[in-house]
């Protein structure tokens, strides 16, 4: 064989391991399956192979098996912690942020049992497949379990990475790092759908710009999705995947892998920076150097019960949980420059009493104002750019509470 | 010295893997080596972002004879666990700088590029002259490789073989194609990865002169399979002065 037929060959050879590598859809349960989505995110992602890394552990568990496992951690959880921080449950309540107590467990199971295709656990570092029935009785319904598998490989990937299990300070930077972490799945996830072969005459209808598909699940996340999420509090959680997806997206198009890898580094810790947008210069936080007054009886010791900063995502929840419009919700939330929540509680009287100071860059309108101040439990108190918004369950103590002007 | 690149969507990556080493030999059939390999990345996102990191140095000893047309060498070596990945903001980073390094080498030598982990290598290297202008040459390696930092436990094997043939084009040219194979550790998706290298050397008056190319063939990192379709653009170059 001449020297230019052996390089024809050659060529032909490597263009047929080309060819075969259009993704098709497949069942998530089939080991075949879980290597290929594997493969070809690490390919998207621009990584090289860790022989030690690997794919990780692929378990596959029935949607009664699953049910099990998460009444029995439920069960699990309700006995270990027999006194769980009422404080909390209260002042998320009086500020409409959750509804009031109620059987949420049962309800949590049947959703997740029911729409769970996957997900990945970083305490056993492993993957869980849920088989539902008639899993693969549509290839539309295959694609999404791909998709789903391709989101949560991220996450296993990310486990040698970063530090999945770091705890921050307070709600914001904790969602804020998960932003993060989800805004890099979310967005390998969407890359992974491109490399998906669908059958015949079929196409994404919004195949294009991760920027634009995440802009557009952003707003529609604000203006739509956030009502159907149930309790406002942990709806501002699922932020973080638009946000983040939006976040990483933007790198991404500006300097693909190797800007995602190096803007890790100058992730966001507030969700502030996430809801604004890359191309925004982040204002600074003002500082809080207060501490409401409070009556020692509901002190522990000489701390509140709870301190938290919630930040930009849980105050438009709130606004939203008040019935402000989504779109002037998240217009204000965006004034956001830092808040402080302190919680308090009355081992007696088994009574709680919040105070939530937020640093603005601007004062909120009256007819705003007066919308947040409807309800006579929670106290609503505007002085410049500093709004302080006092709540308690002890309708007497809050008449009486003043939280003192330092912090007003 | 290897180097590969990376030409991705909107971002490129260059990653060097320069191994520094030196020999004592102390009698015609004994030497001792130490090894030290360094992995340096320059991407698309400049200069002030690059990344240096050292790979696990070794020491190692060989013994070699030589005996009619065969000559042969067996060694042992220990390395020192310095590779390192921080689980932070910089992880991926070094990660990649890591698998990127150890892709441009086909694996070959993992334990040089494995993170958190020490390897006692065991190696031997035959070289059989057919006549003075071909040779064949097989080199292989075998090694237990155990977790001892960073998080990282158990322990596993790395296996390697490799086969080539020399062919000398002129008293100072030879080509050697070849090709080597590694067993990868258990937890792989794949166990084995295999290359195919060419590799030419000169014995020039400053010195020997390599120049390799190497192309990973089948997944993980191969062109042909799934893998990461990396599309044969794992080069390889090697200078011994």
């Amino acid at each position: 064989m001449s020297r230019t037929s052996l390089l024809i060959v050659l060529v032909l050879l490597v263009l047929a391991g080309c060819a075969d590598r259009a993704l098709k859809p497949c069942d998530i349960v089939n080991p075949a399956c879980q290597e290929d989505i594997y493969y070809v995110d690490l390919r998207i992602r621009g990584d090289g192979y860790d022989p030690f890394g690997g794919i990780p552990p692929i378990q596959t568990k029935t949607e009664d098996q699953y049910r099990q496992d998460l009444e029995t951690a439920a069960a699990q959880a309700a006995a270990s912690d027999p006194a769980p921080q009422p404080w909390w449950d209260a002042t998320l309540a009086l500020l409409k942020l959750i509804p009031p107590a109620q059987n949420t467990v049962a309800t949590s199971i049947d959703d997740q049992v029911t729409n769970t295709a996957a997900f990945y656990s970083w305490d056993t570092r492993a993957v869980t497949i849920i088989q539902h029935p008639n899993q693969t009785s549509d290839w539309q319904g295959m694609v999404q379990n791909m998709s789903t598998l391709a989101h949560e490989l991220v996450h296993a990937l990310q486990d040698r990475e970063l530090d999945l299990r770091k705890v921050q300070h307070g709600t914001d930077e904790s969602r804020a790092y998960e932003a993060m972490v989800e805004g890099d799945a979310a967005f390998y996830q969407r890359l992974f759908d491109y490399e998906i072969s669908l059958p015949a005459g079929y196409r994404y209808k919004d195949l294009g710009d991760p920027v634009t598909y995440f802009s557009q699940w952003r707003d529609d996340f604000f203006t739509n999705e956030f009502a159907t999420l149930g309790a406002p509090f942990f709806a501002a959680h699922w932020m973080v995947y638009p946000l983040g997806g939006l976040w990483q997206a933007t790198l991404w198009k500006q300097g693909g892998n190797a800007a995602v890898r190096h803007g890790y580094g100058q992730s966001p810790t507030r969700m502030l920076d996430f809801m604004a947008g890359n191309g925004v210069t982040p204002p600074a936080t003002v500082p809080i150097q207060c501490e409401p007054s409070m009556p020692s009886e509901f002190m522990d010791g000489d701390q509140p019960y709870g301190l938290d900063r919630f930040g930009a995502s849980e105050f438009y929840a709130y606004l939203f949980a008040w019935g402000v419009a989504s779109d002037v919700a998240r217009d204000r939330a965006l004034l956001w420059r830092n808040d402080y929540i302190f919680v308090y509680f009355n081992q007696t009287t088994q009574k709680t009493a919040t105070a939530w100071r937020i640093e603005l860059a601007s004062p909120l309108g009256s007819d705003l104002l007066t919308t947040l101040s409807v309800s006579n439990q929670v106290h609503v108190v505007q002085n410049g750019t500093t709004l302080l918004i006092t709540t308690s369950d002890d309708p007497a103590f809050l008449a009486s509470w003043n939280p003192g002007t330092a912090c007003q | 010295m290897a180097i590969s690149h990376v030409s991705e969507t909107g971002s490129s990556e260059t990653v060097a893997t320069p191994i520094l080493q030196a020999f004592f030999a102390p009698s015609p059939y004994v030497g001792i080596e130490v090894e030290w390999p360094f992995a340096l990345m320059l991407d698309s996102e400049g200069f002030g972002s690059a990344t240096a990191r050292s790979g696990n140095p070794h020491l190692g000893a060989w013994y070699r004879r030589e005996s009619g047309s065969t000559r042969w060498r067996v060694g042992m070596a220990i390395t020192a666990p310095i590779a390192t990945v921080n689980l932070g903001y910089d992880g991926r980073l070094q990660r990649q700088l890591y698998s990127q390094g150890a892709a441009a080498w086909g694996m070959w030598d993992d334990w040089r590029w494995v993170t958190g982990r020490m390897a006692i290598p065991f190696s031997g290297s035959l070289c059989y002259d057919l006549d003075g202008a071909v040779a064949l040459l097989a080199d292989a390696s075998v090694g237990s490789i155990f977790g001892v930092r960073s998080g990282e436990n158990g322990t596993d094997l790395l296996a390697q073989v490799a086969v080539g043939i020399r062919f000398r084009l002129a008293s100072s040219f030879s080509i050697t194609p070849g090709a080597q194979t590694v067993l990868l550790p258990s937890v792989s998706v794949d166990r084995l990865q295999t290359a195919a290298v060419l590799r030419a050397e000169w014995a020039s008056a400053i010195g020997r002169l390599f120049l390799g190319i190497l192309v990973n063939l089948d997944e993980p990192l191969g062109v042909f399979g799934r893998g990461t379709q990396a599309w044969g653009i794992h080069l390889g170059k090697e200078l011994d002065l």
